[in-house]
C-alpha cells in the first residue's frame, strides 16, 4: 500500500494579530503545518505501522519553512517528501493545486490513498479533496472523523449534523480528515534526528508537466468583526420595565419570539 | 541508540549556539537540543546586542545578521509622575560601525542557528532534555523522554532558569532577592512614525534606559517598524504595582504614551533575570565531562546603564569551546575556569560587582527621579521669585533626607556603576 499525504504551510491563526483597521499582521504571524493536515500525517503513519504502507508527503511552496514542515512530517514517521516550488502558494486557486497534485500522483504514484486535512486553517474552502478526486476520477470520503481499514475496505466514520455515517470505499480513494480523527503524535528525539538527515525532494511545476497556475485575486483581508449593539438598561429603578424593554429588543432583533 | 556525538549542547540560546559554533569549527561532532519550537522561542530579550563580539568571530555578520537598527542615540531618563528629566548621548557620525544594534533575539538566534548548521552541527528543536545522564559523577549524555543520547561532553546552556542544574543539585535554587523579572511588550508603530517621533534617520536607532518611582527600571529600544518597551521588575520592593500591571504604568506614562500610544501591542513576554552579577557566578561551572555556559553559569552583566548578556554568552561559548578542545587533548577540566578568569568577562563582572546592590536600593527609583524632576522644575519655572540652583536642590531634597546623605549615596552609586 502506498499513501500520499498533502500538507499545507499556514498561518498559526491562534497567534494572529491585527492592525486597528482590521488587517491581519501576516508578516509577523508564525507559520506551521495545518492542524487537520497533521492529523492526516498521523493517519498515514498509523496505516504504515498497521499495514506496512509506504508513506509520501507533499507540500506546495517556496520557503525554507516548507522544508521544515516536511521534516516535521518525517519526524512523525513519513518515508519520503516532495516540495513543489510555487511562489505565493497561499493564493493559488484550488483547481491549480488539484492539477499539480494529480500530476504529482501520476509521476510518483500510483497511490492507494491520498489523504489531506478537510479544510486549511487559512482559507477554509474545503474544496481541494473533491477537486483532486474528480481529476483522478476516484472516490472521496470527506470530513472523516475516524478511519479504519477493514477487509480490503477503507471504512470512515463521519459525524454530521443529522447523525453519524459510515462510508466504505476501496482503494484508490481520497480521504479528507478533521482534527477529530486522531491525536497527532509528538516526535521523539530519535525520530527528530532521523528527520534531519532525510532528503527533501523538490520539483517545479514544469517537472510535473504543468504549464501555468492560476492565482486568486486577493482584494482585501479583514478581521471578522461582530458588532455589538451596546444597549444598556437602567434596571435600578424599575426592574420589570427594564426586563420588558429587554424582551422587546430581543424580539425586534429576531433573537426571541 | 547507535548515534554518538562528541558534544551535546542543551539549549539553543546565544551561549549554546556560540559553543556549538566554535566547537564545530574545531571539528567536533555537535548537536544542540532546544526545548522551544525554534531557537530563541523561550527567550525574553530587551533588544540590544553589542557588536564587538560579532566583529571578532562572525565574519560578514553586518550584512547577514538580522539587524533592526544601529544604536546611535543613548538616552537615560528619570520619569516622575508627569515630568521627565533626560540625559542623552548621540554618537558622532565619524564612528566607524556602531557599537551596538537592536534586534529581535528570536530572529538573531535563527541566524546563528543557520550559521551553526552550515558549519555542520545539528540544531534539533522541540526537544526537551529531561536529565543529564551521570555515571559515577561523569556526564555521559542526556535523556529525552524515552530516548538516551550519548556524547563525550555535555554543555549545559539552559539559560536563567536553571532547571537541569537544580535537578542534579549542581546549583542552588536562586534566591528571590537575586531575581528581577524582565517584562516586555513589542509595539507596532510603523517606520515613519518611529523615525519622526524618536528623531531617527534611516538605520539609526535609540536605546533608552528609564528610572521611575512608577515602575522601577525600564527600557525602550527602537526596531525598524516596532518599539520594544520593557520593565525590569523587582519583586521584593514593597507597596508597588503588581507585576502583571507594571508595563501599563510605563506604556501609559504621558511622555511615553504620546510616542507609542497609537501603536498596537503585538507581543507580551516575561522572563526571570539573574541579577546578582559576580555573586551569582558558579564557582565551579564544570565537572567530569560537562560544562555550564552563559546565563546558567551566571554570566550576565548589569553595569547599571547597560545590561549585557548576549555578547558575554557568545564569549563564554567561545571559551567553553576552547576548553573542551583542550580537555579532549588531555588538559584538566579546570582549564575552563582558568580561561574564564583570564578573559574579560570575569574581570568585568568583578569590576561591576557593586551594581546589583545599587540597583536593589529602591531609592534610585523612588526618590532620585523625583528630586531630579523637582530641581529642574524649580530651575526652569520662571515666576516673580527666581531661586538659585542651590536653593532649588535644598527645596527638592530638604524634607526627605539630609544633603550629606544624598551626596554620599550619589558617590556610592557613581563608584559602583
Amino acid at each position: 500500500m502506498k499513501i500520499l499525504t498533502l500538507i499545507k504551510l499556514t498561518l498559526d491563526i491562534s497567534q494572529l494579530k491585527y492592525e486597528s483597521t482590521g488587517e491581519p499582521l501576516t508578516e509577523i504571524a508564525p507559520k506551521k503545518m495545518g492542524d487537520s493536515d497533521k492529523c492526516a500525517v498521523e493517519e498515514a503513519v498509523r496505516l504504515k505501522e498497521k499495514l506496512g504502507a509506504y508513506t509520501v508527503v507533499a507540500t506546495i511552496g517556496s520557503t525554507s519553512e516548507n522544508e521544515r514542515i516536511i521534516r516535521d512530517a518525517y519526524a512523525m514517521g513519513i518515508d519520503e517528501g516532495y516540495i513543489v516550488k510555487v511562489e505565493d502558494p497561499e493564493i493559488l486557486q484550488a483547481t491549480s493545486i488539484g492539477k499539480i497534485v494529480s500530476s504529482l500522483v501520476e509521476k510518483t504514484g500510483p497511490y492507494d490513498l491520498i489523504i489531506l486535512g478537510a479544510g486549511s486553517l487559512d482559507t477554509h474552502s474545503y474544496t481541494l479533496g473533491s477537486i483532486i478526486a474528480s481529476k483522478l476520477n476516484i472516490p472521496i470520503i470527506a470530513g472523516v472523523d475516524s478511519l479504519q481499514y477493514v477487509d480490503g475496505f477503507f471504512e470512515a466514520l463521519c459525524i454530521m449534523e443529522d447523525g453519524a455515517y459510515t462510508f466504505r470505499a476501496k482503494a484508490p480513494l481520497v480521504v479528507t480528515v478533521t482534527t477529530e480523527a486522531n491525536e497527532p503524535r509528538i516526535p521523539t528525539l530519535k525520530t527528530i534526528l532521523r528527520s534531519k538527515k532525510m532528503e527533501v525532494k523538490t520539483l517545479t511545476i514544469h517537472d510535473l508537466g504543468v504549464d501555468d497556475v492560476v492565482k486568486v485575486d486577493l482584494l482585501d483581508v479583514k478581521r471578522y468583526v461582530v458588532n455589538r449593539r451596546k444597549i444598556l438598561w437602567d434596571a435600578s429603578e424599575d426592574l420589570e420595565k427594564a426586563v420588558d424593554k429587554f424582551i422587546e429588543v430581543l424580539v425586534s432583533e429576531g433573537v426571541a419570539q | 541508540m547507535s548515534e554518538r556525538y562528541d558534544v551535546i549542547i542543551v539549549g539553543a540560546g546565544p551561549a549554546g549556539l556560540a559553543t556549538a559554533y566554535f566547537l564545530v569549527k574545531k571539528g567536533f561532532k555537535v548537536i544542540v537540543l532546544e526545548r522551544g519550537s525554534e531557537p530563541g522561542s523561550k527567550n525574553v530579550f530587551g533588544g540590544r546586542i553589542y557588536s564587538y563580539v560579532l566583529d571578532k568571530y562572525f565574519s560578514g555578520w553586518r550584512s547577514e545578521a538580522p539587524v533592526e537598527r544601529w544604536v546611535r542615540r543613548e538616552k537615560l531618563s528619570l520619569l516622575c509622575k508627569n515630568d521627565v528629566v533626560s540625559l542623552e548621548y548621540e554618537i558622532g557620525r565619524e564612528i566607524d560601525g556602531y557599537d551596538s544594534f537592536t534586534t529581535f533575539l528570536s530572529r538573531f538566534l535563527k541566524w546563528m542557528a543557520l550559521r551553526v548548521e552550515q558549519e555542520g552541527a545539528i540544531v534539533a528543536t522541540s526537544v526537551r532534555v529531561d536529565e543529564v545522564l551521570f555515571d559515577d559523577g561523569k556526564a555521559r549524555g542526556v535523556r529525552v523522554g524515552e530516548d538516551k543520547l550519548e556524547a563525550e561532553y555535555t554543555v549545559i546552556a539552559e539559560g536563567a532558569n536553571t532547571l537541569l542544574l537544580e535537578k542534579h543539585s549542581l546549583r542552588d535554587k536562586i534566591s528571590p532577592k537575586d531575581i528581577t523579572i524582565g517584562i516586555k511588550e513589542v509595539i507596532k508603530l510603523g517606520r515613519e512614525k518611529i523615525e519622526e517621533r524618536f528623531g531617527l534617520i534611516g538605520e539609526e536607532g535609540l536605546a533608552q534606559f528609564l528610572l521611575s518611582p512608577l515602575f522601577g527600571g525600564g527600557f525602550i529600544y527602537t526596531m525598524k517598524d516596532y518599539v520594544s518597551i520593557g520593565v525590569v521588575y523587582r519583586p521584593l520592593i514593597k507597596d508597588q504595582v503588581e507585576a502583571k500591571d507594571v508595563i501599563e504604568e510605563l506604556r501609559l506614562h504621558p511622555s511615553i504614551s504620546k510616542l507609542i500610544g497609537d501603536g498596537i501591542p503585538i507581543e507580551y513576554s516575561a522572563h526571570i533575570i539573574r541579577e546578582a552579577g559576580y555573586r551569582d557566578l558558579m564557582s565551579k561551572p564544570y565537572g567530569d565531562r560537562y560544562l555550564v555556559v552563559g546565563d546558567a553559569a551566571g554570566l550576565l552583566l548589569n553595569t547599571g546603564f547597560t545590561i549585557r548578556g548576549v555578547d558575554l554568552a557568545i564569549e563564554s561559548g567561545r571559551l567553553a569551546g576552547e576548553a573542551i578542545d583542550r580537555i579532549s587533548k588531555g588538559e584538566d577540566p579546570s582549564i575552563y575556569v582558568k580561561l574564564l578568569r583570564e578573559s574579560e568577562i570575569i574581570q568585568m563582572l568583578k569590576k561591576f560587582r557593586g551594581v546589583p546592590e545599587v540597583l536593589s536600593n529602591h531609592k534610585i527609583y523612588t526618590v532620585y527621579p523625583e528630586i531630579a524632576c523637582r530641581i529642574l522644575k524649580n530651575m526652569y519655572s520662571v515666576d516673580e521669585s527666581p531661586i538659585t540652583l542651590r536653593e532649588s536642590i535644598r527645596e527638592a531634597t530638604g524634607s526627605r533626607f539630609s544633603m550629606i546623605k544624598f551626596i554620599l549615596e550619589l558617590l556610592f552609586m557613581v563608584k559602583n556603576l
